[in-house]
């Protein structure tokens, strides 16, 4: 990890100078990786919405301190999988909880894979928010599960089968020079 | 060649992020994003030091003898703040002793207030559940605890 600046850091530090859009961004990034923590925990949702407003709760405390380039994922991490253990103390207490620790302890292949997973999708959906509305309604179509025909996109879109194609390779092109992905190549790059 | 030089790849990791980001229930991503109004300038961030129900369990996970009343205590810059929780309320004692208030938050904006004595004690009733944090007020002391959860127990 270099010490460069990165988005993360930036959105930090407009966050703690009190920029309510910067904090909303960082939430929008990472409330993914809060939740999936949780998820790998097994908690409930009750219990998993509750780790994770404390969590978040716990990130403004501190958001000044989270400055340093690269702290504010890792921290989000350790500090989920504290709340998580918490709850399931509370939860079951008589059970024991020795074998299931074992088990669900986070490694930090996990945690890193994690990361990189909720930065990526942060960048995505940010850069496809700013791509033309025909872009955006096109690409929403082509990633549902399964994947369309091209003669449903075609109706869907009242556009010819002919040009699906060329329009996709054009909207994919605009969303590669869009600043949230441009953000996450140069990330990459210096990495 | 990079995922996002690949328009099939590209395509595959947007698969993957709509659906992490709907994953998250709209309530929880709610929280998260409210959260920033609780944000506090100027004041000493109390931490929780030690809570007796994090050292309940035996090594073996079996639960040790019922703790009773739940003790916590906060600590910042020389400051601290001990309380014990249980049924009939949080018992509290800021050390070094000071006169003042101390008022207890909830992020659904629940308080509740009670004056703080000479020897710094203090009786807040009834407990509330769920997530809070008290704001400590005194003629030289200003702090805040980081958020606690209290459950139905205790």
């Amino acid at each position: 990890m270099t010490s460069h600046w990165g988005v993360t850091e930036l959105l930090v530090a407009a966050a703690t100078a009190g920029d309510a859009a910067a904090w909303e961004e960082l939430v929008d990034r990472y409330a993914g990786l809060v939740w999936s923590v949780c998820r790998r925990y097994r908690l409930t949702d009750a219990d998993a919405a509750d780790v994770s407003q404390t969590v978040w709760l716990r990130t403004v405390e501190r958001l000044d301190r989270l400055r340093e380039a690269g702290a504010l994922p890792g921290w989000l991490v350790t500090t989920t999988s504290r709340e998580c253990l918490h709850a399931l103390r509370t939860a079951r207490r008589t059970v024991d909880l020795d074998e299931n620790v074992r088990a669900l302890d986070v490694d930090a292949v996990d945690v890193a894979a994690g990361v990189l997973a909720a930065e990526r999708a942060a960048a995505l959906r940010a850069g496809l928010a700013n791509l033309p509305p025909q872009c955006q309604q096109l690409i929403a179509l082509l990633v549902t599960d399964p994947p369309p025909s091209y003669t449903d996109v075609s109706s869907r879109m009242g556009m010819p089968v002919g040009s699906i194609g060329p329009t996709r390779a054009r909207c994919l092109e605009k969303l590669r020079r869009s600043p949230a992905l441009a953000a996450l190549m140069a990330d990459h790059a210096s990495r | 060649m990079p995922w996002w030089d690949d328009d099939d790849r590209l395509l595959d990791e947007f698969r993957k992020a709509l659906q992490t980001s709907e994953s998250v229930p709209p309530l929880v991503a709610a929280q998260a994003r409210g959260a920033f109004t609780w944000r506090t300038v100027d004041e000493e961030l109390a931490t929780l030091s030690h809570d007796s129900r994090h050292d309940e369990l035996e090594p073996t996970g079996v639960r040790s003898a019922e703790v009773e009343p739940r003790t916590l205590t906060f600590e910042v810059d020389g400051s601290l703040l001990e309380l014990g929780v249980s049924a009939g309320g949080v018992l509290g004692q800021v050390v070094p002793p000071a006169p003042g208030t101390v008022e207890l938050r909830s992020p659904d904006g629940h308080t509740a207030t009670a004056a703080m004595d000479d020897a710094g004690t203090f009786l807040l009733r009834p407990v509330p559940t769920g997530l809070v944090r008290l704001h400590v007020r005194a003629d030289h002391l200003r702090l805040t605890t980081e958020w606690f959860r209290l459950t139905p127990d205790r």
